[in-house]
């Protein structure tokens, strides 16, 4: 996407800012669509970096993650931070919301440490009005000794004037004076101390008076550092007077309050208290213990009508009319060469291209729905509304909302991990996701009970997803205490104010998800479909003698343990690469149409119930499909733990599905219906 | 470990009480924040210091609550909220 460098002078810029400052419209509106995703080094966290030409000048602009502050605690202030330290920009803009002004200058009280000079976008003044607040700008400039521009990013307003000030000070950075925050009197010795006793042991990019607070703040990848540079002695030294004086951190952050208060004096005028806003009108209810349950589910509701009346019938139009279409038509065109190059390119590449393809109506809803809710602040309160029963699983109450897609479709569940910023609850989020029933894991449900459990259907078939939930829980809260024991964050989260949804940021997103899934998962699961396709036609002319048939056989000791034959086993296997083949290949196997009877009732006839109700327990539990596990690598960021989730998973469904089959024999299930 | 507010130099700590079970609608002062360096530093980024206006705008005594600091909306979880010791304004 991004353009050669020409030969046009360039500049570095970094954009940083709080998280809901509308950052990503300013992003968007200066880079356009000539901007690139991926991920920073080693990390999980998204990288955005894009191009913005103003007069001759290149400026390269990457969107920093948004932070509340600079310490180390989360990745993304790491990355905030080591950015702005190694990379050293011409120039960094920090977009703040005037609505809370105070809040956001706490970034900047960080920010203005650091090696770069800053200019301030005070982004959302038309909010900040509304709720009563008045800011001028350049009075809070003259405060500070830095440029101010007054934004409406959602207007594009201010948005040149802002990009003005910072090239302008890009090019003579030392035109500014920025006023700094300094450390408490009460401290300032300790800290002076620190840094003689740091010397000049601290190598670059770092240096000793930004290093001295850190270690004051107990900063922990920092104290790890000096740890590292310093000679014992020295190091000991600094450790006993940082033992000593721990209520230093209290000193500074109340010291950087201090200086925000005496930097918003003049500039800002807040409004009487006791004003209530549009956001505290609708808070009444959407964060009301009864209600906010119920609008939440109602929305939820409604994501899922949508996803049900539009988007299903795309998927199944492709189905029909592009993918069988293509299939059809490639096997006639085809027909004169050998049946395997036919077969290959008929249903092993066309048939995995179309798996790819009939998943893009229900993500591209899925995606949207999730930017909306993002967006318009709503999520923050689904967390919140969320939180007390997510708190069970050792989750955050953002976990909520990505599991509950999963009711959908697992791969936008993962996908949707991306709203937790924590990377420990994320992981296990994303571990959780595969164990939510999704709506093609509900299809095969709904197909095979009936059959088998007659006038019983409906108290098994809910039986089993509720069961399928509990094993959900019970996972969760085995994982949250032991591999992710000690790892929960304190719940502290904004709930920022509610706003019109910006349609060109949640294109943004839709586009880049969408577009990830494409080509990331789109080549994993094709790669997946042609080796299937191979297992399962080579080298004999059908399914049963097939690798895959073999393998199904080998695997009968395990089967019976299941109470299920090689086809079931068969059936189970093929359903990595999507769900609902569980169907089409018990057709395959069990052939249907004898006697003229249906796959249904030639199912009934040859399996018993228990076997039946253990091969649905197992199809509910399985591995993750294809797509998901593409996702899965895609979020995590590695196949251990992707290996980690098919191992348990798959340790789950065999374990629960022989629980399932030895109780059902215990009740005289194990005999075949005449 | 204890952290006090260095400007509060009177021990008054019996009349703090913890942010938890102070009622919604109440305008409250947070006093000193009982915990960990890193749960510290995540509220002051959010707004909450030792002398922070507060006010209660949601607690219903179990599972997370909400308060208002500078202008912004925070959701705390009930052990955070446990941590933080205000003290009531009066009126």
């Amino acid at each position: 996407m991004i353009p050669e460098e020409s030969a046009s002078p360039s500049l570095l810029v970094g954009l940083a800012g709080q998280p809901n400052v509308g950052k990503s419209t300013v992003f968007n509106l200066l880079t356009g669509l000539r901007q690139h995703v991926g991920n920073w080094p080693g990390k999980t966290v998204a990288r955005r970096e894009g191009i913005h030409s103003y007069d001759g000048v290149n400026l390269r602009v990457i969107d920093l993650p948004g932070t509340y502050s600079l310490t180390a605690n989360s990745p993304e202030e790491r990355i905030a931070r080591d950015f702005i330290l190694r990379e050293r920009p011409s120039v960094v803009i920090m977009i703040a919301d005037a609505s809370a002004i105070e809040r956001n200058l706490y970034l900047l009280s960080e920010l203005l440490w650091l090696p770069a000079p800053v200019v301030l976008g005070l982004n959302m003044m038309d909010v900040a009005k509304t709720e009563g607040i008045e800011i001028e700008a350049h009075v809070l400039a003259a405060a500070l000794g830095i440029p101010v521009v007054p934004l409406v990013a959602s207007r594009a307003e201010g948005v040149s004037a802002l990009i003005a000030e910072a090239v302008r000070l890009a090019q003579d950075p030392d035109r500014i004076k920025p006023a700094r925050p300094e450390v408490g009197a009460a401290h300032r010795e300790v800290l002076a101390t620190v840094i003689a006793l740091l010397g000049e042991s601290v190598p670059p990019p770092y240096f000793a008076a930004w290093v001295a607070m850190k270690l004051l703040e107990g900063d922990s990848e920092i104290t790890e550092l000096a740890r590292a540079w310093l000679p014992d002695g020295a190091w000991r030294q600094i450790e006993e007077l940082l033992h000593r004086h721990e209520d230093a951190v209290l000193d500074i952050t109340s010291g950087r309050y201090e200086w925000i208060g005496r930097m918003v004096r003049a500039a800002v005028k807040q409004p009487r208290l006791g004003q209530v806003s549009f956001t505290d009108r609708l808070d009444r209810y959407a964060v009301h213990p009864f209600w906010g349950m119920l609008l939440l589910f109602a929305a939820f509701a409604l994501i899922f009508g949508i996803t049900f009346q539009v988007a299903s019938p795309i998927q199944e139009w492709l189905d029909v009319h592009i993918v069988t279409s293509v299939r059809t038509w490639l096997r006639a065109e085809l027909s004169a060469m050998p049946p395997w190059t036919s077969g290959l390119l008929a249903d092993g590449v066309a048939g995995g291209a179309g798996i790819v393809f009939t998943f893009l109506p229900v993500l591209v809803v899925f995606f949207t729905a999730l930017a909306l809710l993002e967006d318009t602040g709503y999520l923050a309160r689904v967390a919140y509304v969320m939180d007390r029963f997510m708190h069970a699983l050792g989750l955050h109450g953002k976990s909520f909302l990505p599991l509950f897609l999963g009711f959908g479709c697992n791969v936008p569940a993962v996908v949707g991990t991306r709203v937790i910023e924590a990377r420990p609850g994320r992981l296990l989020t994303i571990l959780l996701a595969p164990l939510v029933p999704c709506s093609a894991r509900l299809a095969v449900l709904a197909f095979l009970v009936p059959p088998f459990f007659g006038k019983w259907a409906l108290p098994v078939a809910v039986g089993l997803v509720a069961a399928n939930i509990v094993v959900l829980v019970v996972v969760g809260i085995a994982l949250n205490h032991t591999l992710f024991r000690g790892h929960r964050l304190p719940f502290i989260m904004e709930l920022p104010l509610y706003h019109t949804p910006n349609a060109r940021s949640i294109a943004h997103f839709v586009w880049h998800s969408t577009r990830m899934f494409l080509t990331k998962a789109g080549s994993f699961i094709l790669l997946m479909a042609l080796l299937i396709w191979a297992l399962g036609n080579f080298p004999g002319p059908n399914l049963e003698s097939s690798y895959l048939g073999y393998f199904g056989r080998a695997l009968g000791p395990l089967g019976e343990l299941l109470g299920m034959d090689w086809r079931l086993v068969v059936a189970l296997l093929s359903s990595f690469m999507a769900k609902e083949n569980a169907i089409a290949t018990l057709g395959i196997l069990y052939g249907g149409g004898e006697k003229g009877l249906g796959l249904a009732e030639t199912l009934v006839a040859s399996v018993a119930p228990a076997s039946g109700l253990a091969f649905l327990t197992a199809t509910m539990l399985f591995i993750p499909c294809a797509a998901t596990v593409a996702v899965m690598r895609q979020e995590m960021g590695s196949w251990r733990w992707v290996f980690f989730a098919i191992g348990l998973t798959l340790l789950i469904a065999l374990g629960a599905a022989a629980l399932v089959y030895q109780i059902c024999l215990l009740f005289g299930w194990g005999v075949i219906h005449a | 470990m204890l952290l006090f507010d260095p400007m509060d130099m009177t021990d008054k700590k019996t009349c703090y009480r913890p942010l938890s079970e102070i009622p919604a609608g109440a305008r409250i002062v947070v006093r000193r924040v009982d915990g960990g360096r890193g749960l510290l530093s995540r509220l002051a980024a959010l707004g909450l210091v030792a002398g922070s206006d507060l006010e209660v705008l949601q607690n219903s005594q179990d599972g997370p609550m909400l308060v208002r600091a500078r202008n912004t909306r925070v959701a705390l979880g009930r052990n955070e909220a446990r941590k933080v010791q205000v003290e009531e304004l009066d009126g």
